[in-house]
């Protein structure tokens, strides 16, 4: 897994919880890589569910929470640290729909080694959509946290709705996505 | 201070982490740094792979654009050259593709025929334009060309937009796909209309008579060997005519060549209208004419035919304010009756010509060969090869005859006489011979002999001291013949003195022949020291003019009249006036053929010169003559001395 996501994960935990607790975290001696991330590594995914396993018990969150959130912040961070992901696009449906098709192959490009997720797309009206979620790991929850991210950053309430599939594990996974409205602006 | 000391060790084991991270992504970095110098390495190997592919390539293509360019500029040439030589021929380029039906024509194709693309192309597909007699030629050629490959190579007539029809050349040459499928076609046509008219010409001029327009003697010719052959071959008769115009000279020298020339035209022109379509007539030159009857069924039909040929010529051609009469002498020939080759049925032809010709004072005559005359003039070739043998041999010899001068009665006047004792025959007449002689043109080598002969014995004739002079005989033919003076010249070196001695005997054919050149010979012949005599006279023609024209010395009467003296007062009346006249321009006269003592009285009478004959000398040898002399002189020694009157 991308070495990013790692640090994202411990900037987030340290902005939120202090360092005190990535020190806890990295302290943990379950973890292979000896607590040292560097975004252009790999490691792997194991690690992630160690530390946010021990971070909820540190915290007192749940671990979905804890992974939602991260999506949420992932998802901003990615952008205000890539602004050029936004070039002509408008709304959190615009770049849904081209998260496999623009996103990912501009992450392949810095990170060759990256096993990316699929999202398929699907409109079925101008606020309806639906977006199908297929990786090699468990991390249904967090991309649910990364929609919920895209909504907010666009100013959008978005209903999300976890789609019961025959597959109802964290590796294949059918959101759909209903836009209100928009009544809030972004502060 | 715990807490202190905690957070410091919290804070060096971040930076630891931190130092860590960094020599983590330094490690990653540097690995990816290597990755791409490896890949950057592995790209330049391959770019210059690629590169070295690319000039190859570029090398290969380059090359194949300069052969391209090359080929090209060769095809730009030969097209040119092709292009050029289409422009600069004269023939007109025609093609056909057989695959979509097209046709090609060239510029110079269609204004050789003036006619437009469209127009060519429907009259070349069914060869409208063809002649109908070459049609059926040319196609066969194409299809002999397209089945078999022959050469398609045809002279034809064409027929041009301005409906003339032209003699072409049309060549051509077919082109098979691999399948032997035609594909193309395609040839030429060259205009050669003017060489072949001109060779129709050449064709015309070679075999036809430019004046008459009938066939020539060359035409004439060939299909008579063609009638000949087919005669053979089918059992036929064919009659060979030959026709010549009596007087024809008379007409040219009194009327002009024109006169001439007209006449020619309207007997040709008759003679073509009085024969039928598959016989010939022909100009073989001068006013002599030939015509072949084709398939003579019996002899009365022959007759017919010939007396329809006379008839055609009965209306006079009306030419100025004259009528112009043809009279003809035509001899008739027939195959196989009197010959099998061309040769010797014109020979015979002739033969009977002229005995047609004997006869031309009854106006225009014909006659048909007869076996026997065919076998005398076989004697007389005989005898004139005869004769050719014997002057090679000298088988020939002289005898002598005195004339008696009638003053005197003295014997120095000798005419010389040939004899010749036929190996086969016996002793043959001079009347006989002479005139085969003449016919053959042996008579120049006879008389060349004769003269050597003679002047070989005057030395021995002079030993009598009683010659005068010793006459010989020549012919008009040899008289006139650039041989005659030289030779004689050439005897009277050998013989010194000789030439006072000579007589010279002509007659009057050779004042007919060339009085011109007669006058200029018997004038050399008096320079040389000779006398000419002109024997038979009172025959023929006879003008007196002759007389004083030729300057001759003396004059012999023909022997009719000294036969006629004693039973003819015409003859003597006009005997006695040929004297009298003779005498008046200082011509002596002798009489010969005297044979009787009347003749020889009325002779004396008249007051003639000299006698010749049997009555007193036979002819005789050399040797006897001599001796005739030499009692001559005696006698008249003594009658001298005696004072007696001869």
């Amino acid at each position: 897994m991308l070495g990013m996501i790692f640090t994202e994960l411990l900037e987030l935990v340290e902005k939120k919880y202090g360092y005190e607790v990535v020190d806890k975290l990295m302290e943990n001696d379950q973890l292979p890589s000896g607590g040292i991330y560097t975004a252009v590594g790999s490691y792997d995914h194991s690690e992630l569910f160690i530390i946010i396993s021990q971070l909820s018990e540190l915290v007192d969150a749940p671990v979905t929470v804890l992974v939602s959130e991260f999506g949420q912040a992932f998802l901003v961070n990615l952008i205000e640290s890539h602004p050029q992901i936004l070039t002509n696009i408008s709304d959190s449906f615009d770049l849904l729909s081209k998260i496999d098709r623009y996103i990912h192959l501009e992450v392949g490009k810095l990170y060759p080694n990256a096993q990316l997720p699929h999202f398929t797309f699907k409109q079925l009206s101008e606020n309806h959509i639906q977006l199908h979620y297929r990786s090699a790991r468990p991390l249904a929850t967090f991309a649910a946290g990364f929609l919920l991210g895209c909504a907010y950053y666009f100013y959008e309430l978005n209903r999300i709705t976890r789609m019961a599939g025959v597959d109802t594990s964290e590796r294949n996974v059918t959101f759909d996505m209903v836009r209100e409205p928009n009544e809030g602006t972004h502060g | 201070m715990d807490e202190v000391a905690a957070k410091i060790a919290m804070l060096e084991r971040r930076i630891t982490r931190e130092i860590e991270s960094r020599k983590a992504s330094e490690a990653i970095l540097n690995r990816k740094n290597s990755e791409l110098y490896h890949v950057n390495l592995a790209l330049k190997k391959s770019n210059q792979a690629l590169d070295l592919r690319v000039k190859e390539r570029t090398f290969a293509l380059e090359e194949a654009k300069k052969k391209a360019e090359q080929q090209s500029a060769i095809n730009k040439k030969s097209n040119d050259r092709f292009r050029l030589a289409m422009l600069a021929s004269t023939a007109g380029i025609w093609e056909k593709n057989v695959t979509d039906g097209s046709w090609f024509f060239s510029d110079r194709l269609l204004s050789l025929l003036g006619f437009n693309h469209g127009q060519l192309m429907q009259s070349i597909e069914d060869l409208s334009f063809v002649h109908p007699q070459d049609k059926r030629y040319l196609r066969t050629k194409v299809i002999k060309h397209l089945k078999r490959g022959h050469v398609l190579d045809v002279e034809c007539r064409v027929q041009t937009a301005s409906g003339y029809y032209k003699w072409f050349w049309i060549v051509g040459q077919a082109e098979w796909g691999d399948e032997g499928e035609l594909t193309r076609i395609a040839g030429s046509f060259s205009d050669i209309d003017e060489r072949v008219e001109n060779a129709k010409m050449v064709q015309q001029m070679a075999h036809y008579d430019h004046l008459t327009k009938i066939a020539n003697r060359e035409l004439f010719t060939q299909q008579l060997d063609a009638l000949i052959e087919q005669a053979k071959e089918r059992d036929l008769i064919l009659a060979v005519l030959l026709i010549d115009l009596n007087d024809f000279k008379l007409v040219n020298d009194t009327l002009g060549h024109v006169a001439g020339d007209n006449l020619l035209r309207y007997v040709a022109d008759a003679l073509s209208s009085s024969i039928q379509s598959d016989d010939l007539v022909s100009r073989l030159g001068g006013d002599e004419f030939a015509i072949v009857l084709n398939n003579i069924q019996e002899t009365p039909d022959l007759v017919i035919r010939c007396r329809d040929i006379v008839k055609a010529l009965e209306t006079p051609l009306k030419y100025k304010s004259n009528n112009l009469y043809a009279k003809i002498s035509m001899g008739v020939a027939l195959f196989p009756d009197h010959g099998d080759s061309r040769g010797e049925l014109l020979s015979n032809a002739d033969l009977a010509m002229y005995e047609a010709k004997a006869k031309k004072s009854k106006g225009s005559q014909f006659y048909v060969c007869q076996q026997q005359l065919i076998d005398q003039r076989a004697v007389r070739v005989r005898i004139g090869q005869d004769i050719y043998s014997a002057i090679k041999n000298r088988d020939f010899y002289m005898m002598y005859q005195p004339f008696v001068e009638l003053a005197k009665g003295s014997h120095k006047m000798v005419e010389s006489l040939v004899r010749w004792n036929h190996p086969t025959l016996g002793q043959m007449s001079p009347a006989d011979f002479i005139p085969i002689a003449e016919e053959s043109g042996l008579i120049i080598e006879l008389g060349e002999l004769i003269i050597e002969m003679v002047l070989n014995e005057i030395p021995k004739l002079m030993q009598s001291k009683g010659l005068g002079r010793l006459s010989i005989n020549i012919s008009a033919a040899h008289f006139l013949s650039p041989n005659f003076l030289p030779v004689l010249i050439r005897n009277l070196d050998k013989n010194p003195g000789a030439a006072q001695h000579l007589c010279i005997e002509i007659t009057e054919g050779v004042v007919l022949d060339n009085l011109d050149l007669a006058r200029m010979v018997i004038d050399k012949l008096h320079l040389l020291g000779l006398v000419v005599s002109l024997d038979d006279f009172g025959t023929g023609y006879s003008s007196l003019s002759y007389l004083q024209l030729l300057s001759v010395d003396s004059i012999k009467l023909d022997r009719s009249f000294i036969a006629d003296l004693d039973n003819s007062r015409d003859r003597r009346t006009i005997t006695e006036s040929i004297i009298k006249l003779a005498h008046s321009l200082n011509l002596y006269v002798v009489g010969e053929g005297v044979e009787n003592s009347q003749q020889l009285d009325y002779l004396l009478e008249y007051e003639c010169d000299y006698i010749q004959g049997n009555f007193f000398y036979q002819p005789m040898s050399a040797q006897e003559l001599l001796a005739v002399q030499l009692d001559s002189q005696q006698y008249q020694q003594w009658s001298e001395e005696n004072s007696l009157e001869p």
